[in-house]
């Protein structure tokens, strides 16, 4: 048998035919024995690995296994930790200084206003996907590296949740 | 004779107390902010893959550069401006399969979310973007050693 | 968050309160799928420790994307991608470091099943559950790597033909015929399997 007859026969089985070729698949196993004796070996080979799924287990503990998925994670996390840091005292000083009723706190805010933009111009929110986040203040610019598209080339592009698959 | 030093302090504080509560409300409630993005090629070639594709203004090359980027060239693909009221989130293409949304808030505050090729997130942040600053987003391209950049400066 | 009874959470649940930073609730996400990522990893991988580390890789970028997840599919089945898609990765470097390539290998073995007999008969029909799930577990062990990957990707993951065509990046063309020297091999080893008893 031809290896496109082959293909056709599995794209059959796979459903990846139009209605018209799968018409004309079936026409010519109809009359062909050795294409409906291959369609019966692809049949029961993909029904033995329909009915696999594997039973491997993790053989570390919940425990240790969590341990170095959460070391990962906090230091993955130490940038947006030091961002949030800043949330913060940028959220106080906009209390405060709406409120600026009193000298003392305006001289607190004015006090603690060079320090805010000193460190980091204000963020707020990083809880996207970084990879990193840079700030440059005498540029007064910032850089947010992303693993998008993802760096081991596809990760990311195919996850079926966002993209093609 | 007495009262005048009491007054001149009065006088002070309420100054500074309307000059705060002005600059808050100033700051609070900006109307509108205009907005340049642009998406950016970084690569080392000498010459960019496309001729179309010009090479970035010098004050956005001196930003780049600052960021410590590792490409040598950088070239425009795309480049819009535009404008968005304050708390509403304006959504603009940046290529064919991406787009950048960008929501003016309190204090010079700005809420940047990349779409991309589903228009699916890739990224959400807030933070403060003042006239002339800049925000960029990037990533590199592993089958060639380039690397995308999405800009987004204030410009006003 | 902290009223979550989290071993009685849904998992959409769980996810939501893992995307505002909530570890307790990912930790929980990741005891109750972590045999499922790692098998996944184990099944494209053959190895071990290899599996057990790209699933825990699977874990961390998961965690560092849920903002991406939508909900659309289920959460593992957003997991398993990511985990695939990390053992490919894995595989292609792998491969990058060899001297021979997948190709040159499984062009070399693909005409050979292409004209293999028919097998006739079921070699799975008489086989338990359990028996089975071995023997199909030895045969895919057998398999070269792209052949497995295919078979993987297709079979458990349910991929269509050009997906899989994209994620391997080749043509829909060598998708088909790696699947169909995989199935064919497949059904020579569980056959073999069988007589060899």
């Amino acid at each position: 048998m031809k290896e496109d007859l082959q293909m056709k026969l599995q794209a059959y089985l796979d459903g990846e035919l139009s209605a018209g070729e799968a018409k004309a698949v079936l026409g010519w196993l109809a009359q062909d024995a050795a294409a409906r004796n291959l369609l019966v070996e692809l049949t029961n080979t993909r029904a033995a690995l329909l009915s696999h799924e594997s039973e491997m287990k993790v053989s570390d503990s919940r425990e240790f296994y969590w341990s170095k998925i959460r070391r990962q994670i906090e230091g993955e996390d130490k940038i947006v930790i030091a961002t949030k840091r800043i949330s913060l005292m940028d959220r106080i000083h906009r209390l405060l200084v709406p409120a600026g009723a009193a000298a003392a706190v305006f001289v607190a805010v004015m006090l603690a206003l060079p320090r805010t933009n000193g460190v980091g111009d204000g963020f707020a929110d990083a809880g996207d996907a970084v990879a990193f986040t840079y700030h440059n203040y005498d540029s007064g610019t910032t850089l947010v590296w992303l693993d998008y598209p993802a760096e081991n080339d596809l990760s990311e592009m195919e996850l079926d949740d966002t993209l093609d698959l | 004779m007495n009262f005048k030093p009491k007054f001149g302090l009065a006088w002070i504080c309420a100054v500074v107390m309307v000059g705060i509560v002005a600059a808050s409300i100033s700051s609070t409630f900006a109307g509108e902010a205009k907005f340049e993005s642009q998406l950016v090629w970084a690569t080392n070639d000498e010459k960019p893959p496309d001729a179309n594709y010009k090479p970035v203004d010098q004050e956005t090359q001196k930003k780049l550069e600052s960021l410590g980027l590792k490409w040598k060239n950088f070239c425009v693909v795309k480049r819009v401006e535009f404008e968005t009221k304050n708390g509403v989130s304006g959504k603009v293409a940046i290529s064919d399969k991406s787009s950048i949304s960008v929501k003016f808030m309190e204090e010079e505050k700005v809420e940047v979310v990349l779409h991309g090729q589903k228009g699916e997130e890739c990224s959400r942040r807030v933070q403060q973007l003042k006239v002339g600053k800049m925000l960029v987003h990037g990533g590199n391209v592993p089958e060639n050693s380039t690397a995308w950049l999405v800009t987004l400066k204030r410009i006003k | 968050m902290a009223d979550m009874d989290y071993t009685a959470a849904q998992d959409a649940e769980l996810v939501q309160a893992s995307r505002q930073g909530d570890m307790v609730a990912f930790e929980q996400l990741v005891a109750r799928h972590r045999d499922k990522i790692y098998a996944r990893a184990y099944m494209m991988m053959r190895n071990e420790e290899e599996a057990i580390d790209l699933s825990q890789e699977a874990w961390v970028k998961g965690w560092q994307r849920l903002v991406q997840f939508q909900g659309e599919s289920s959460f593992t089945t957003w997991m398993t991608r990511i985990v695939i898609n990390l053992c490919l990765d894995q595989l292609r470097k792998r491969k990058r470091q060899r001297a021979e390539s997948i190709e040159a290998m499984e062009e070399e073995s693909g005409g050979v099943e292409r004209q293999m007999p028919v097998v006739m008969v079921n070699p799975t029909e008489q086989m338990e559950r359990a028996e089975l799930r071995v023997r199909i577990d030895e045969a895919l062990g057998k398999l070269s790597e792209a052949h497995r990957t295919v078979l993987v990707l297709h079979e458990f993951e349910h991929m269509e033909y050009k997906n899989i065509a994209k994620t391997m990046k080749c043509s829909i063309g060598t998708v088909m015929s790696r699947l169909f020297y995989a199935r064919r091999k497949m059904a020579s080893l569980l056959q073999d399997l069988k007589t060899s008893e």
